[in-house]
């Protein structure tokens, strides 16, 4: 892949454009932006409450290494670089990373992006603090073998959130027919149903990788406020589970 | 720092949480934000009604309180609110197949006997003077964070700080609010006659004026509830002026009245919230429910939440998990709304000026008898 000094100004200037789509939040990606703020909170306080910090400080994240799974454009890595933290972005689709990488730059924030997979990173021998792992362990080929790669890239005491979509018949009609074919906020073929995952199988998953989860709950959208919000029982459709790796 | 319960709030409910829960065997750690010179002008008194002196009775602390409380044998109602036509109506404990309605404590004693238990216990840790900061709760475990930056993670968070309660700010939790513009005035009196253990309630339009018994045969605690203006220019008034003016509003009944202790004052509302409980996380006491103090409801009503969590979360694995907490909500709550309603009604009725001893007696039965025992020998005799 090209690195940053490789590029010429017509790719730059794809880039930027490809950026600017993945940044704006009436776009391509509304859903994931609506969605966002939501996410946000939920990672920030998970990360908060293990390491004892507050948001309220400045860089309050300081000294925390984050890794942040399936990147993207940077939507999640970019507000963790804002809060102090050491941030790496991977992602496996090759053309997010300059996308990320030049957003990065514009918003003036120092992150470590790059094409690589969990598998791929193992072999760098870092582990981190928190891993954020969402929305991507129902794209895995194997997300049993895939979790358990997480949890060796994690450092004692550390968290991984890992948020999903439970496989229900409300997920699929919701999660597929509603937000791929009638709403058309996602490209049609984002997801296979057959390969979402319930809480139980996940929650096992974690254990197996001989994580503890500490936390699970649903993000539900609420149809009045049209805001998401967390639920600690309706985990239907999306939902989201914090563990930690025992010293 | 890790335990099973932490407890916010060291008064009386909080206390009495603490000691009750080690007792069936959890681990607890108190938050005191007052530390224990702060509750030393606490003048008011309870009159603390048989369910529970049961509950201080299994912990082995009533024993000690009931050297310096006094037996409520006979309650007197008197209306005063019809000057040409002043009732007075009076029952007696035995129409409820009882020796005494409960025994009057104040409660500076209460405090001094529980905090003297509380230090024995091994599983109880009491922080003093740290106050309440924020909550976080996840699946498993809340996060109590203290002002000193102590962190304390536990399976359950019981808010048992009073009617401004952080906790329920925190949980975001609302409170459906009532004022009377009217104040309590507390303070003990020594006076002429003995009380013989009969606690009275004269009412008169503005509010109630209930002298309880105390364990010296001429010594009452008072409660004054009025206009809050009124209530105001009479804690102004010297001694002599004070004294005059409560003999006065007494009836007479004990002879001359005089104080002898400070004055609190406080508004009198009825305060309820809609939920008690959040994940992991439950209110209990004042934080839940405030009445105006008629009827010795207030710290009974904290006891009974107390009681209620206890056995639904004796011998639990998780005694935090949101299926037990709905299961004591669901215990507690209809009993707390009918109470402040009642009380509610009470007050409003005592504050004008029909008011009617009759009717008073009825309800005060009515709450008095609170037990199931109780409650069956009502029906029985077509009072419940």
């Amino acid at each position: 892949m090209p690195t940053d000094q490789s590029i010429d100004q017509k790719e730059i200037k794809k880039f930027e454009q490809m950026a600017a789509e993945w940044w704006d939040s009436q776009g391509k990606f509304k859903p994931l932006h609506h969605m966002n703020p939501c996410r946000l909170d939920y990672i920030i306080k998970q990360i908060e409450i293990e390491f004892n910090r507050s948001t309220t400080n400045q860089n309050a994240f300081n000294g925390i290494d984050i890794l942040d799974i399936g990147c993207g454009g940077g939507l999640l890595s970019e507000p963790m670089a804002r809060l102090g933290a050491n941030v790496t972005g991977v992602d496996a689709a090759a053309k997010n990373i300059p996308i990320a990488q030049t957003h990065a730059k514009q918003s003036g924030l120092d992150i470590h992006y790059k094409v690589a997979t969990a598998e791929s990173l193992l072999e760098d021998g870092k582990q981190f603090d928190a891993i954020l792992n969402m929305e991507v362990v129902e794209h895995v080929r194997n997300p049993k073998e895939y979790i358990k790669t997480c949890a060796k890239l994690l450092k004692p005491n550390g968290i991984m959130i890992c948020s999903t979509i439970n496989r229900t018949s409300k997920s699929f009609f919701l999660a597929i027919l509603g937000a791929e074919y009638v709403l058309r906020w996602l490209p049609k073929g984002t997801h296979d149903w057959k390969k979402f995952i319930k809480p139980d199988e996940l929650l096992n998953m974690i254990s197996n990788a001989e994580l503890e989860v500490v936390d699970k709950r649903g993000f539900v959208l609420n149809p009045i406020a049209w805001e998401w919000q967390t639920s600690d029982r309706d985990m239907s459709v999306n939902y989201v589970t914090t563990s930690t790796k025992p010293y | 720092m890790k335990t099973d319960v932490t407890i916010v709030g060291a008064g009386l409910a909080g206390l009495i949480a603490s000691i009750q829960l080690s007792h069936i065997g959890y681990n607890v750690v108190c938050i005191d934000y007052e530390g224990e010179k702060g509750k030393k002008n606490d003048l008011r008194s309870t009159a603390l009604l048989l369910p529970s002196i049961n509950l201080l009775k299994a912990f082995g602390v009533w024993e000690q309180i009931k050297i310096n409380a006094c037996p409520m044998q006979s309650m007197r109602i008197r209306d005063l609110s019809d000057e040409k036509n002043i009732t007075e109506v009076k029952f007696h404990a035995q129409e409820i197949a009882e020796e005494e309605f409960g025994y009057n404590v104040q409660n500076q004693t209460l405090y001094n006997n529980l905090v003297t238990f509380l230090k024995q216990s091994k599983n109880i840790t009491v922080i003093h003077n740290d106050k309440f900061m924020n909550v976080r709760t996840r699946t498993n475990a809340t996060f109590t964070e203290l002002k000193s930056g102590l962190r304390i993670q536990s399976k359950l968070l019981i808010g048992a700080d009073g009617r401004n309660s952080s906790v329920r700010e925190k949980l975001e939790i609302n409170t459906k609010t009532k004022t009377y513009n009217q104040h309590a005035l507390a303070f003990k009196v020594k006076h002429e006659k003995s009380h013989e253990n009969i606690s009275t309630e004269i009412y008169k339009s503005g509010g109630p004026f209930t002298i309880v018994p105390l364990a010296e045969p001429k010594q009452s605690a008072i409660i004054w509830m009025d206009n809050t203006s009124k209530i105001h220019n009479i804690a102004k008034l010297d001694s002599t002026q004070f004294n005059s003016a409560i003999t006065i509003r007494s009836g007479n009944c004990l002879g001359a009245l005089s104080r002898i202790s400070e004055l609190t004052s406080w508004p009198v509302i009825s305060q309820i919230t809609k939920n008690t409980v959040k994940e992991r996380c439950v209110l209990i006491a004042e934080a839940a429910h405030v009445l105006p103090p008629i009827g010795a409801q207030g710290l009974n009503m904290s006891i009974q939440d107390i009681r209620a969590l206890a056995n639904i979360i004796e011998g639990e694995e998780d005694p935090g998990s949101m299926e037990l907490l709905r299961k004591y909500e669901k215990t507690r709550i209809r009993d707390s709304k009918l109470r402040t309603k009642l009380i509610h009604g009470l007050n409003l009725s005592s504050i004008s000026n029909k008011f009617h001893a009759q009717k008073a007696r009825s309800m005060a039965i009515q709450l008095i008898a609170s037990s199931p025992k109780l409650r069956s020998f009502l029906i029985e005799k077509g009072l419940g």
